[in-house]
């Protein structure tokens, strides 16, 4: 017996002293700590991981290749559609302007936070590089412009949505970055820190890059153009415009002028090409975001940032967001006489009648709507969907009012350019929601034309900006090729002009800009980019209270829509970013 | 319930039947003699009046007269009981005396019991932490999968919510509340082994998105093999299980095998549960109506604007009379691929849901010797719940064996539970809609079916992206969640010298889950499924405790000592896989294996763990049965946190005093126990992420961001198509995805408990009071942070403080007069949370507006809005504060702070969505062979939220709502409670307000049950032992306030959300044992 007893307790000494705190010791699987990532090719692959923030795009924080979320409903350009004002809220709110406050919507705050993630993921990149030299690493230069051109562009939208972000550097420690406040800088000098990091890539990047995906000199000069641009319109505390900085214009002049006598660029032939599979990085396209399908993720790093823009036809299903909005049909009327738009009666009366489309059928729309009679703007036919018009230049894909999900509330349009058509090699489809691995530009070439005509304008130089308006209007008149019905008769009765000084306007700077202003908002409705537009000509709070007082005698929605001027050209920092630093580190928006 | 499912009840009923018939009809009558005699109490030979004496195993029986004699007729070969409240029963048998005199003695009732406690047994009578002992017989028949659902209401201290889930799912677990930021569910110790609840990954995850079920132990544990159940609920109780008891302790004990000879027992069980959560939702007439009036208070002419129905109307506005409502007759256009219209409309309601169905059947065998025993159990359990195809079944089976060697020195013992369960999870709509949100709000107006016979589905303008909720579940019925379930421990008991018994057991902990998930093609209405898939997901859940202890009483006169030290480690491991393919060419159950896809295939997993090593003891004292102490302490070594702050200390003290022991009270009679405890102690919480401690970066190809709800969808990974060839295997990085915190260090909770136990009248009356006040301190929080750190910025830390405090109180009285048995117990407890530290930077995640925080207030506490009726006229209107959106019929909201404008400002405290407080009340009576118990639970000060109103009562043009939307102000109906219809909302009703939190108290009749006994002159004729047939009804009704603006649009207050239906059960069952 005694012996058992040895045995036991020997065994449970043993037990005792075999479990030391060696025991305790824990090394983690499948991660990899910091320490291991200052390789070059670890480094290489950090500049990629802040690459791929581009094309991890969703519909709702991360909506930035194609924003219209943030630029296209907020704007004249659409409505929010989807199943009702509920559906998605929190662009309901924005849409509406009236009930947005610094609490009241999570996506303002997901913005925020998304954009950071991003620049987050560009300063991990740049903070090694910093660390390393050239013989170790002899791309170093050009990674670390490339890393800058990408946090540029991230702090390019955090600056048009928050107008006074935070400017998170990578030579600040990252969990110091909690610190910094929002107004270290000027809004006129955060401009400048956005400058200087295209100017860094303007300096160190190829003209071309061998690998597309990648920032080049001339995606780099064009992005400074439009820095400069905005920067140009100086604006006070109050979100007014007070100035236009002329210094500021000629350089966008000469940044655009570099980008057009590069020779790299032209505008595509038929404006489709813009919108369709098969067209990825054309000549027209100066940066884009790269997306991709059968790439070994789970769903394709496609684009889904419209992927709840998709319409209730058969072949689609969902979630009908993003409704051109009536005035924007409008706004594609052409004088009948000119082919020029209508600057002043265009909201006169509704295009086709389609404020009482309510009670007509299909069949009844074709026969009974006068197609022929008004004349139109054949990117109409490239942008919004309208019942018995074919869909996506599928001559036999015609869309009827069944495809709209709740017309009672949002109407009768759907949105095309951002979509792909069901029978496209870049459609994927994922359940209720849709993609595309067709690529979405950052920028464009006629943006670029459209950037210098302004700068021109605002110069007194209206007349150098005429034939970059018309070299926009005449491409868009040779579009007409693929806008056919299955008869091969056009689509609609398109006549569109070139304007023609003393013939069809008298060219000043006033008429000059209007016309520059309605080329911005026929050439890219529905892209994300009018709002903006809006907040830096400073008629923001103009145009879009005048759109309400039009739109709400149809639709109840925007019975209380209102934009408070000096306040909602911007969002607001949202409350819980205040909340959560050092109280008074970071200043709200005047207005908020 | 169906033709079908009442065909499928009867055949179980009536095999059940006939079985109990035939040992009935076989009975026979045997011989009596008359037998005398007289009862008196042991120690001063008092006669005891009223006393019972039973033939053993029948209701023959009688009581004692004034002078203690007592006179029937019994069998032959009877066994007598002789029983007296207050006293110990006694049973001989009668053998050839025709008179038997006998003395009771004076009992403590269960104060004898032995409860297991910490690594070790205690009389109850010695117990001085706060231990509440769980009643198993009230329990073990109550139809549910889980004993964790069972135990709701019955033990004061213990809060659980039920999820209703087929699985028996657990919700909420929380002993004495909430005690820390995160996780609060409490720590199992089943049979020695530690465990916990754990998130499993079902296979529809793998597939649409994070979905991770709670699997909680006790589920995977057949009821009738537990023997006992201690709920360990205050510090100085549980701090010996220090490191991870901060939640309290439940410990479970499962049977052995008893001496004797082997017996076998037999229970069966069937159950019919039937859902009583039915909204009344618009039929396609009314929902036409509803929709028309919505137009006319937005001033929108609803002829034009509706794509399924034309309107006779006549009026506008405020004098608007709707005359008819005329639907079209195909939905999407024409009958050429159009759906026909429904009227008076689908019952999604009856399609999606079903009478549920559960059995449950056990055989035990089990004896033992005085050298050995064994137990041998096989479970079956199949419920089939009342969602349809929501099908979970689970095979159990049980070995707990012992054998004494060696001169009764040594003893090898062993328990292992192995358990398999299936289960249909369920599935969700490609949108991501409930199954339970499509059965009230699917469009009433859509088919089931086309006319062609295929599944119907949204189709053309006015619909949703919904999908047809019963083609969801039929094409998903086929996908099963499965898991293998290896539980035990294996121990050896050494007892060298009297009264040291050394022991060591190992333990082992083990889930292995194979989920898979099928998504196949589909079209139905304009809603496509286009790729077709196979989900895997395998995970080894790997756990073991090794457990050393050495146990040694000592007397010395009248100090009694019990000394224990032990050791333990555990390691945990969790590894992963997952594996998924698209592209099968059939669709055929059997076709879909991961090697028959030939598109995509994406594959995955991980694998992660942690270590604990403790060392521990404690000391007993009693002097003279009098005075009670014991001492613990305990230390705790952690993987989870760095090396500088690995270990923790938890110390605790207890203290006792048997009042009754005292000569002052020893003469008082009445008072039969009287027992003051009082206890300090320390306890921690290492909850969090295996990894928390480290600064890490994934290479995270193409991981999905399971942070919301469209991580199915939404990528955060590092891959990027830098060439443009729009295809193919991409480059790709690292992300960082956390920052390290080698401080990080144990969360402790310091509790002080008081308590009383009382027994009065030899006693027939009796209870106990606790009370206790703890703070937990370092509270371990993984707090949000300023966005501008990016990603990869989150840290864990020691942030916050909390406090708590609270009461339970039991309090019974049992008697009998003659047959008559009868007791009412009741039980009540309360805490109060509040939160007293947190870092500044995240005190806004929680409730609050800046202005007010949830600094001092409970974690549950709602934050929102006061609602002051509708607007009645625009003068009212006018007058009121400034208030976006405000209008005549719409919702006035308060203006707290007197500001003049109604914004965040004017929020302010609603209340808690846990109760306040929580109370049960059992009744239990039985007459010679019949046995009634009630019990009733109820809880108070609670708000929920009424989730189902703003769906039921809003009109959503492309869903289906409640009828109560016709009880919406109009014109001529301003007593509403509801503001008036409209398709905008322009007011933001949504908002958070009292408008949707309502007071949530109920009380419920949980379980009503009827047993009988068969007499044993029946039984033993069936060469039985023992057989008992019991009728049972479970949910039975529940009384809450359902009035004016506090009345609730749920049908249940329990399930206000559109969750998985509770539903109220029927059960008829039987045991048997031979």
């Amino acid at each position: 017996m005694k012996r058992i007893f040895y045995i036991f307790s020997i065994f449970i000494v043993i037990a005792i002293c075999s479990c030391k705190k060696s025991f305790l010791d824990y090394t983690p699987n499948g991660v990899v700590s910091s320490s291991d990532l200052n390789s070059p090719a670890a480094i290489d692959a950090l500049v990629i991981s802040a690459y791929a923030n581009l094309s991890n795009d969703f519909f709702l924080e991360q909506a930035f290749a194609i924003p219209w979320v943030f630029g296209s409903i907020r704007a004249d350009d659409a409505y929010k559609g989807g199943g009702g004002v509920t559906d998605n809220s929190d662009q309901h709110i924005m849409e509406t302007f009236y009930l947005l406050t610094p609490t009241s919507t999570g996506e303002v705050n997901g913005a925020w936070v998304a954009l950071y993630e991003n620049i987050g993921r560009t300063n991990e990149a740049l903070r090694r590089l910093n660390s390393t030299t050239e013989d170790q690493y002899p791309n170093k230069k050009e990674s670390q412009a490339e890393c800058r051109f990408l946090r540029a562009h991230w702090n390019f939208l955090l600056k048009i949505l928050f107008k006074h972000p935070v400017w998170a550097s990578d030579s600040i420690a990252k969990s110091n970055l909690n610190t910094i406040s929002n107004r270290v800088y000027t809004s006129d000098q955060y401009w400048d820190k956005i400058a200087d990091d295209f100017q860094f890539a303007i300096d160190n990047l190829p003209l071309v890059q061998t690998q597309v995906g990648r920032a080049s000199k001339v995606a780099a000069e064009a992005y400074l153009a439009k820095v400069r641009l905005y920067q140009a319109y100086e604006q006070d505390e109050s979100n007014n415009v007070t100035s236009i900085n002329a210094a500021k214009l000629q350089e966008v002049v000469n940044l655009c002028d570099s980008v057009i006598n590069s020779g790299t660029h032209h505008l595509n032939s038929d404006f489709a090409q813009n919108f369709l599979c098969g067209y990825d990085n054309t000549p027209e396209s100066v940066f884009a975001v790269q997306f991709s399908q059968n790439d070994g993720t789970l769903n394709g790093k496609i684009q889904l940032d419209c992927g709840v823009c998709y319409n209730m036809a058969t072949q689609y299903g969902c979630c009908d967001f993003l409704n051109p909005s009536y005035s924007m049909l409008n706004a594609f009327k052409t004088d009948p006489l000119t082919g020029l738009p209508m600057f002043n009666n265009y909201n006169d009366n509704f295009l086709y009648n389609i404020d009482t489309w309510a009670n007509v059928s299909d069949s009844a729309l074709i026969s009974s709507i006068d197609w022929k009679t008004p004349t139109v703007d054949p990117r109409m036919d490239h942008t919004i969907g309208i019942p018995t018009h074919p869909w996506k230049y599928d001559p036999n894909f015609i869309m009827t009012k069944g495809w709209r999900r709740v017309p009672e509330t949002y109407g009768y349009l759907t949105s095309m350019k951002s979509l792909e058509l069901y029978s496209s090699s870049c459609f994927v489809k994922l359940g209720p929601f849709m993609g595309t691995s067709r690529n979405a530009d950052i920028i464009r070439y006629d943006e670029v034309l459209l950037w210098k005509a302004e700068a021109e304008i605002e110069l007194g130089q209206q007349i150098s900006a005429l034939p970059l308006i018309n070299q926009i209007r005449a491409r868009a008149a040779n579009s007409e090729n693929m806008l056919k019905r299955a008869d091969n008769t056009p689509i609609s009765n398109y006549k569109i002009n070139e304007y023609v000084d003393g013939v069809n306007c008298t060219w000043t700077q006033a008429f000059a800009r209007q016309a520059l202003q309605w080329e911005d908002r026929l050439e890219f409705c529905t892209e994300g980019r009018r709002f903006f537009d809006l907040v830096r000509w400073g008629i923001a709070a103009e145009t879009l209270n005048a759109y309400f007082a039009k739109e709400v005698q149809k639709w109840p929605f925007l019975a209380d829509a209102h934009f408070t001027k000096n306040r909602d050209e911007y969002l607001p920092i949202p409350q819980i970013q205040i909340n959560f630093v050092k109280p008074g580190l970071y200043v709200q928006n005047n207005g908020w | 319930m169906t033709m079908k499912e009442l065909f499928k009840f009867k055949i179980w009923f009536g095999t059940i039947s006939i079985a109990i018939f035939l040992m009935m009809s076989s009975s026979i009558q045997a011989q009596d003699i008359t037998i005398t005699g007289k009862v008196t109490e042991a120690s001063t030979n008092v006669p005891l009046p009223g006393s019972s004496v039973l033939e053993k195993g029948t209701t023959n029986g009688t009581l004692t007269d004034a002078a203690g004699y007592y006179s029937f007729k019994v069998k032959k070969d009877a066994i007598l009981v002789f029983s007296f409240i207050g006293y110990i029963t006694k049973e001989l048998p009668i053998r050839e005396s025709k008179t038997i005199d006998i003395a009771l003695d004076p009992s403590s009732t269960s104060l004898d019991e032995v409860v297991v406690t910490g690594y070790g047994k205690e009389k109850k009578v010695d117990l001085i932490g706060s231990i509440s002992v769980v009643n198993i017989d009230n329990i073990v028949d109550v139809p549910k999968t889980s004993v964790m659902e069972t135990l709701q209401g019955r033990v004061p201290g213990l809060y659980t919510e039920t999820t209703g889930q087929p699985s028996g799912e657990s919700g909420t677990v929380l002993i004495r509340g909430l005690n820390t930021l995160g996780d609060n569910s409490p720590l199992y110790i089943i049979d020695g082994v530690p465990t916990t609840s754990y998130n499993v990954s079902s296979g529809r995850g793998t597939a649409t998105g994070s979905f991770t079920k709670n699997s909680n132990p006790l589920q995977f544990i057949d009821p009738n093999s537990i023997a006992s159940i201690q709920v360990l609920k205050d510090a100085s109780a549980s701090s010996i299980y220090g490191a991870r008891a901060s939640s309290g302790v439940i410990i479970i004990t499962t049977k052995e095998g008893q001496q004797g000879k082997v017996q076998v027992q037999f229970s069966t069980s069937g159950t019919m549960e039937v859902r009583d959560n039915n909204i009344s939702v618009c039929n396609t007439i009314q929902h036409g109506a509803a929709l028309w009036q919505a137009c006319i208070n937005d001033g929108i002419d609803p002829i034009s604007e509706s794509a399924l129905y034309s309107y006779q109307y006549t009026g506008t506005g405020a004098t608007a009379k709707l005359n008819k409502v005329i639907p079209v007759q195909w939905i999407g256009g024409s009958s050429d691929g159009g759906e026909q219209m429904q009227v008076p409309g689908t019952n999604w309601q009856s399609q999606v849901y079903r009478t549920g169905f559960m059995t449950n059947n056990n055989l035990s065998i089990s004896g033992g010797t005085d050298r050995s025993s064994a137990v041998l159990q096989i479970g079956y359990l199949k419920n089939q719940g009342v969602e349809r195809y929501s099908d979970y079944d689970r095979l159990d089976l049980r070995l707990n064996s012992s054998y004494k060697i060696i001169n009764n020195i040594l003893k090898i013992g062993e328990n292992l539970n192995i358990a398999h369960t299936t289960e249909t999870p369920e599935p969700l709509d490609l949108g991501g809609a409930s199954m339970e949100y499509l059965a009230y709000y699917e469009n009433p107006f859509m088919p089931i079916y086309t006319t062609s016979g295929d599944w119907a589905g949204p189709l053309g303008s006015g619909m949703s992206d919904r999908n047809n909720p019963l083609h969801m579940l039929y094409i998903h019925k086929d996908n099963k969640d499965n898991n293998l379930i290896l539980f035990g421990n294996v121990y050896v008991e050494l007892t060298p010298v009297r009264n040291l018994t050394l022991r060591s057991s190992f333990g082992v902990d083990y889930t292995a889950s194979n989920n898979s998930w099928i998504e196949q093609t589909y079209t139905e209405g304009f809603l496509h499924q286009t790729i077709n898939s196979l989900s895997e997901f395998n995970g080894l859940r790997f756990n073991w405790t090794w457990t050393n202890t050495a146990n040694y009483n000592l007397v010395l006169g009248k100090n009694s000592f019990n000394f224990l030290v032990g050791m333990e480690t555990i390691k945990e491991d969790y590894k992963t896989i997952t594996a998924s393919k698209q592209g099968f060419a059939l669709q055929t159950l059997n076709y879909f294996q991961l090697d028959a896809g030939t598109g995509n295939a994406t594959d995955g997993g991980n694998d992660i763990g942690y270590q604990l090593l403790s060392y521990f003891g404690k000391i007993n004292y009693n002097f003279a049965e009098k005075y009670l102490a014991s001492v613990t302490l305990r230390e705790d070594g952690s993987s989870r946190f760095g090396t500088n702050n690995e270990f923790g200390l938890f110390p605790a003290l207890n203290l006792g005093w048997r009042l009754n022991s005292e000569d002052f009270l020893k003469n008082i009679t009445a008072i039969s126990n009287l027992k003051l405890r009082a206890g300090v102690g320390e306890v921690g919480n290492q909850k969090i992420g295996d990894l928390a401690r480290f600064g890490l970066y994934a290479p995270n190809y193409g991981t999905m961001d399971f942070r919301s709800w469209y991580g199915a969808w939404r990528t955060i990974g590092s891959a990027y198509d830098i060439n443009g060839a729009n295809q193919g295997n991409l480059p790709s990085g690292y992300v960082a995805t956390q920052l390290e915190n080698e401080n990080l260090k144990w969360e402790t909770t310091d509790e002080i408990n008081v308590g009383v136990d009382f027994g009065l009248l030899r006693n027939k009356i009796f209870g106990s009071f606790d009370y206790f006040s703890r703070k937990s301190r370092n509270i371990l929080i993984e707090p949000p942070y300023a966005g501008v750190i990016g990603e990869g910025g989150s840290q864990w830390e020691n942030g916050a403080n909390i406090s708590n405090k609270g009461f339970e109180g039991v309090l019974g009285y049992r008697n009998k007069s003659g047959d008559f048995d009868y007791s009412i117990s009741g039980t009540i407890s309360s805490f109060s949370d509040k939160v007293t530290s947190l870092p500044t930077s995240v005190i806004d995640a929680y409730p609050g507006n800046g202005v007010q925080t949830i600094l001092g207030h409970s974690q549950s506490a709602i934050f929102g809005y006061v609602t002051d009726g509708l607007f009645q006229t625009q003068a009212e209107v006018d007058a009121a504060p400034d208030q976006p959106g405000k209008a005549v019929g719409r919702i006035r909201y308060k203006d707290l702070n007197g500001d003049g404008v109604i914004n965040n400002l004017d929020q302010t405290w609603l209340g808690t969505t846990l109760p306040k407080y929580e109370y049960g009340i059992s009744v239990d009576v039985s007459y010679k062979s019949f046995a009634l118990s009630l019990f009733f639970n109820g809880v108070g000060g609670k708000k929920i939220y009424d989730g189902t109103k703003w769906d039921q009562t809003r009109v959503y043009p492309s869903m289906n709502f409640g009828t109560a939307v016709f009880d919406a102000w109009t014109p001529t109906n301003t007593s509403a409670t509801l503001p008036a219809l409209s398709l905008s909302n322009n007011n933001n009703e949504d908002r958070p307000s009292d408008y949707f939190y309502v007071n949530g108290d109920y009380i419920k009749l949980r379980h009503a049950q009827l047993s009988y006994s068969i007499p044993s002159n029946i039984t033993k004729k069936l060469k039985l032992e023992q057989l008992r047939v019991y009728v049972m009804a479970d949910n039975v009704f529940w009384i809450y306030q359902n009035k004016g603006a506090n009345k609730m649009y749920a049908p249940d207050p329990e399930d206000p959300n559109e969750n998985y239906p509770l539903t109220r059960n029927f059960t008829v069952g039987l045991n048997v044992t031979f």
